[in-house]
């Protein structure tokens, strides 16, 4: 009882500190509403940074249990005592665990009494089972940390830097071996909860439970056999100065690596605008679809849901494809820019006016991906104008505006087809390499171009030919390799059609709508560029600017520029301008002094009309002597 | 000052010193590479003093002081011919020429690297008048931290805390002097250090003086001597881990801080002498009907601020959110400001404009009493207090709650009022607030308005936010117990008025079973008899965290069917503790009307 005693005695900071902690705990309690403290809020809060601290505290307390009274030269009265060194370790084990462990106790304690005042009749269980299950948590945390610190503790000086070292190695071993995870104490610490039970690794229980006992044999060792000599490193001030240079970067280093970046818990971000839960997902099926969409949004969905297997049985007739596995809908949203997506068997996309007609058009896809299938090439795959054709074919059929709106945007969208023929640079051959065209033209077009090209189909080849066409997709003996025209071709002859004879229509058709809308068409502004050069005060800032010109209503003026002419079209970006307003290129965006770019109108349908590319070299542009006004600053 | 002394210290630190200027060199030529691409002239300046400057004044103090004293070499200076206080002052003025001359040096080469641009010798002469201050202050603290010795690092970390913690307590450091000296001020180089900056200096100088003066001349200089000697590692660790434990304290103790009101740009807004209610108008929502929402919500705060005694509230804000189901409204978690910001379809064709009103005098009451309105005991009244309010002098309003209220057959009871957890679980929001709200119209019929008024005002008084809430806090039945009625007898009133709902109860069943699938998993159905064929419902799941009692709506998982039976498509695992509830709409009581609410203990 003595030796109890006096090590309490010996520990008496930590008890203080213990005590303190405790008093601030009782302080924050009395400053707070007491019944407003049911244990499903406090138990989760804060136990990061008290796991931290419990962690921390007892690896500082086991830091001298082995080596303290070497240290502090009692060892040797303890030795005239009638005492195993074995019994006043294991004591000491004993009271310093108790000690750490006494403010984690006053703390659930605190916490379960709260509990008692404030919970509600859905939660009056106090489930003690589980209280006591992370207490005990706490205590083998809090055992292999001070063990740790015992057998690190050895090292004297280089304690912490032992401790800052073994931190960092962790985690770095836990980024490449995720199972490492098991040594971290946090994980212990933090445990999530199923029903009425933690859930804990058993494997990271075995990896705490054997780092405490390997730390208190270590330990124990280094105690019962301290006398041969204190191994003291040289106590010259550089070595000094390394020393602490050095356990202060390792801490550091750990401390980097540990420490979540960027901050925060998600959701709790400090943020001008109020955060709102975020909807839970929520599901329905019906014959042909799985919907998953947010919960709080569900009328839509569902009235989405109620239609949909009319739809799907609409698209299966167009295409005369069989129906196949449900089709998995994500109502969540889009990619960017998109209302929709398809991927094999699923979709994404967004709720909105025009649900209907993106749940067919996706569906297209879906359902000529089944049909195209080919295990050896994707051909459809490569047949993107076809692709995106079919679906937008199948889609107008569900397109929700009376005649003359429906007449309206088809004529927008054939506008710019027009006008590119008028200007001879339509090419359904130039369409089949979906690269090149996307390089020269809006890529948007493709999709009127594709659904005119399918209309074509349909009107000399009967109903049944879009899925006829798709079928050959599938073709087993289609050989290795076949990409653009040559596919398409091949594909066609191969589904009985002669693509000429089609796009023969194709043209007829939408020759006779330019004939009809010629005045327009000669009407369209062709806009010209010219670069322009900025100095201010610093190398010449470039921009290319459209001169001067009459845009019709609802159009805009759009620059699309690119490095070089062989640039990837992931370098390609458009930008909306005005005339004569300068779009300034970033100088790490000019490759060899020269800007490509391309002006084009975009028309009230978002389908852009290109010019041809032009390259301009940078020396020829005009100097400007002031920095215009009101212009937008590429970045 | 002594030169013999002077060049003492140089030939000792002079390699160090050179070592350090050439690290803020560095330091600072990438500071300024940084800066150029970020514009402003001395910008690169604020974190080269801030970063740069404090560095050098900690090594020049661990050079000049701390080693001294640690190293006992000050006794071999006091066996010279020189006094204390000279020795004290001469290592005191070399540190502060050392950082005057590093604050020049840096607003020279700043100059330099931006010679491209004309700079005004007044600007610079601003940089450097702040930049040398604060590095005055940074010395004057760090000469004292290295004679304070062994708990040098209990007043660095003392100094740390409060800028940490600055902004826990209520307050920004950063925004107050000396730390303003190397702020935004500098980085333009709009203004001389103001009176302020110039006082809290001089006043850091001359206690960081006085107080190494103190301790270095005080009894022969025996204080630094004692506090010189090495800290022994229990004092270390002690000191390290008082300070984690207060960080997380303070972190833990956030004072409740008055927040700026929320505030939006464009939005229609209505003044009331409670509150401000303010509707943002949307694509959708245009500017008249946000106009006429806000008066619609405005017209509902009017007389509710005297009525209740109730202090002028921040605002009532409301975010139209078009896709969310007309019946739903969410609360915004607001971090910097202050106000109810409530988010719901309002474009919505059948948007139910007094479920709106009631949401804002609900959160505007739970707000008032520091959600002491929201413990079970009271919540049953703060519910049908906000209805109440709200279809005050709406008969239609009412009759609709009288059918919500009939919807379900169990009575009105006390104990149904008492544990309103319970009975908000099994009935939903719209019935179990639909009865709330006829317990108070009974007893606005049987005693008066004024009466539910008195109630009410006793009801929602603003506790102190401590413990004292809890203390003296008498309950809802001392309140009515006081007023001569009791939970008995107003829910017998409000039963009978319920008997006038023509509402026909659910007539089907649901059921919910548990298959056990491999290992420890196990599928969940839920059948529901009863319903037309193709009739819609749906079933909620929410997986229990231990302890957890009344859950947000929001919060739990939806699976929406056309047929009698449902397989939830979530594996839930024995041990697990679930909530599954059905629901279905009811065109007549415009509302969800739930069906089955189960907690179940998977097993």
């Amino acid at each position: 009882m003595s030796l109890w005693r006096k090590e309490l005695r010996g520990l008496r900071p930590f008890v203080a500190l213990a005590i303190a902690f405790s008093a601030f705990e009782l302080l924050e309690l009395c400053f707070s509403q007491v019944d407003q403290k049911p244990l499903v809020v406090t138990f989760w809060k804060g136990r990061d940074a008290a796991g931290i601290f419990l962690a921390l505290l007892a690896f500082a307390v086991g830091t001298g249990l082995a080596t303290r009274e070497r240290d502090e030269g009692t060892l040797a009265f303890l030795d005239g005592l009638p005492l195993a060194r074995s019994r006043v370790f294991f004591t000491k084990v004993l009271v310093a665990l108790a000690v750490v462990l006494l403010y984690p106790a006053f703390a659930l304690l605190l916490s379960v009494l709260t509990h008692r005042l404030s919970a509600g009749t859905l939660e009056q269980a106090l489930l003690p089972g589980l209280l006591l299950e992370s207490f005990a948590l706490q205590a083998l945390v809090a055992f292999a940390a001070m063990m740790l610190g015992a057998s690190l503790g050895l090292l004297r000086s280089l304690t912490w830097m032992a401790l800052g070292v073994l931190l960092t190695g962790l985690k770095l071993l836990i980024d490449a071996v995720p199972r490492a995870a098991l040594l971290d104490p946090m994980a212990l610490l933090e445990p999530s909860a199923r029903g009425t039970t933690l859930e804990v690794d058993p494997e990271g229980l075995l990896a705490h439970a054997l780092v405490g006992l390997v730390g208190l044999a270590v330990a124990w060792r280094g105690f019962t056999h301290e006398g041969a000599g204190r191994p003291a490193l040289p106590s010259r001030p550089v070595v000094g100065a390394l020393l602490a240079t050095f356990t202060v970067a390792s801490l550091l280093a750990a401390m980097a690596l540990w420490v979540p970046r960027g901050g925060g818990t998600p959701g709790s971000d400090a943020t001008d605008g109020p955060a709102f839960t975020p909807s839970p997902p929520a599901q329905v099926q019906t014959a042909h679809y799985s919907f998953s969409y947010p919960a709080l949004s569900a009328r839509e969905a569902l009235a989405l849901a109620a239609q949909a297997d009319a739809v799907f049985l609409e698209v299966q007739a167009l295409l005369g494809a069989p129906p196949g596995e449900p089709v998995l809908v994500d109502l969540s949203g889009s990619m960017a820019n998109t209302l929709g997506t398809a991927f094999p068997g699923r979709i994404r996309m967004k709720l909105g006016d025009d649900a209907r007609l993106v749940l067919a058009h996706e569906t297209a896809h879906v359902i000529a991906h089944r049909l195209a299938q080919a295990e050896a090439q994707p051909f459809w795959d490569r047949a993107g104008v076809l692709n995106e054709g079919l679906a937008h074919w199948v889609g107008r059929r569900f397109e929700l505006a009376d005649d003359d709106e429906r007449a309206a945007k088809r004529d927008d969208e054939l506008l710019v087809l027009a006008a590119l023929q008028a200007r001879r640079e339509l090419s359904v051959r130039k369409a089949a390499d979906e690269e090149a065209f996307a390089r020269e033209l809006d890529d948007n077009l493709k999709y009127p171009l594709g659904a005119e090209l399918i209309a074509s189909l349909v009107e000399l080849e009967g109903a049944d030919a879009p899925g006829k066409l798709v079928r050959a997709f599938a073709t087993p003996t289609l050989p290795l390799g076949l990409e653009g025209a040559q596919l398409w071709q091949t594909v066609f002859q191969v589904a009985g059609f002669d693509l000429a004879r089609v796009e023969d229509h194709l043209f007829a058709r939408v020759a006779a709508f330019a004939r009809e809308q010629q005045e327009l068409i000669s009407s369209l502004p062709r806009p010209r560029v010219t670069l322009v050069v900025a100095d201010l005060g610093r190398p010449g800032t470039v921009g290319a600017r459209v001169q001067p010109l009459e845009l019709p209503e609802g159009y805009e003026l759009v620059l699309r520029f690119r490095p070089a002419p062989d640039s990837p079209l992931d370098l390609y970006d458009t930008r909306t301008t005005a005339p004569e307003l300068p779009v300034w290129r970033a100088a790490s965006r000019i490759q060899g002094r020269q800007v490509c770019v391309q002006p084009g109108i975009r028309t009230p349908a978002s389908q852009v009309l290109f010019e041809r590319w032009a390259c301009l070299p940078v020396r020829d542009a005009e100097h400007l002597d002031v920095y215009p006004e009101g212009l937008e600053e590429d970045e | 000052m002594s030169l013999a002394l002077l060049r003492k210290e140089l030939r000792e630190h002079g390699l160090v010193l050179g070592a350090v200027l050439l690290l803020d060199a560095l330091g600072l030529a990438s500071i300024l590479n940084d800066a150029a691409r970020h514009g402003g002239r001395f910008t690169g300046l604020q974190r080269f003093f801030a970063i740069f400057g404090t560095l050098t004044a900690v090594v020049l103090g661990n050079r000049l002081v701390v080693r001294e004293y640690t190293g006992r070499t000050q006794l071999f200076l006091e066996a010279l011919p020189l006094s204390r206080a000279r020795v004290l002052l001469t290592k005191w003025l070399l540190g502060a020429f050392a950082l005057l001359g590093v604050a020049a040096s840096a607003v020279a080469l700043n100059l330099w690297w931006q010679s491209s641009e004309r700079i005004e010798a007044i600007d610079a002469a601003r940089a450097f008048s702040r930049g040398a201050l604060f590095l005055l202050c940074v010395w004057a603290f760090c000469f004292l931290a290295g004679l304070l010795g062994r708990v040098r690092l209990a007043a660095w970390l003392l100094v740390g805390s409060f800028y940490g913690a600055s902004n826990t307590m209520g307050f920004d450091a950063t925004r107050l002097p000396p730390a303003t000296l190397v702020g935004e001020a500098l980085g333009l180089s709009r203004a001389w250090p103001s009176g302020a900056e110039l006082a809290t200096t001089l006043a850091v100088v001359a206690v960081g003086l006085l107080g190494a003066a103190a301790l270095a001349l005080l009894k022969e200089g025996a204080l630094a001597q004692a506090l010189g000697q090495k800290a022994s590692s229990r004092e270390f660790v002690f000191i390290l881990t008082s300070f984690v434990g207060l960080g997380v304290l303070a972190d833990q103790l956030k004072a409740e801080r008055k927040q700026p009101p929320f505030a939006l740009q464009g939005a229609a807004t209505v003044d009331t002498p409670l509150v401000p209610v303010a509707v943002m108008p949307t694509g959708d929502f245009p500017e008249e009907e946000a106009q006429a929402l806000a008066e619609r919500l405005a017209a509902r705060f009017e007389g509710l601020g005297e009525a209740l005694e109730l202090p002028r509230q921040s605002g009532a804000w409301v975010l139209p959110q078009s896709g969310l189901d007309r019946e739903v409204t969410l609360r915004g978690a607001l971090s910097d400001s202050d106000g109810i910001v409530l988010q719901a379809n309002v474009a919505a064709p059948s948007f139910e404009v007094p479920m709106l009103q009631a949401e804002f005098v609900h959160a505007l009451l739970a707000e008032h009493t520091r959600n002491r309105a929201l413990r079970e005991d009271r919540h049953w009244f703060l519910d049908g207090f906000s209805h109440w309010w709200v279809a005050r002098g709406d008969p239609d309003r009412l009759a609709l709650q009288v059918q919500r209220a009939a919807a379900t057959p169990e009575p009105i009871t006390a104990a149904q009022l008492t544990r309103w957890e319970e009975t908000e679980d099994a009935l939903g929001d719209a019935l179990s607030s639909a009865r709330a709200h006829l317990v108070l119209e009974a007893l606005a019929r049987s005693r008066g308005e004024a009466a539910v008024l008195a109630l009410a005002r006793s009801a929602f008084q603003r506790p102190q936010g401590d413990a004292r809430a809890w203390l003296f806090d008498r309950g809802l039945e001392g309140l009515l117990a006081r007023e001569g009625l009791n939970l008995v007898g107003l829910a017998a009133d409000a039963e009978a008025l319920r008997q006038h709902g023509a509402a026909e109860p659910f007539a089907g069943t649901a059921t919910l079973s548990q298959r056990a699938l491999g290992g420890r998993q196990v599928e969940l159905s839920v059948s529901l008899e009863g319903l037309p064929p193709g009739a819609p419902w749906r079933a909620f799941l929410l997986q229990l965290q231990p302890w957890e009692g009344a859950v947000l709506p929001e919060r739990r998982q939806r699976f929406d069917a056309f047929t009698p039976q449902l397989v939830l498509p979530v594996p839930v695992s024995s041990g697990d503790r679930v909530l599954v509830q059905v629901e279905l709409d009811d065109e007549a009581l415009g509302c969800a009307r739930r069906v089955f609410s189960q907690r179940v203990d998977i097993l």
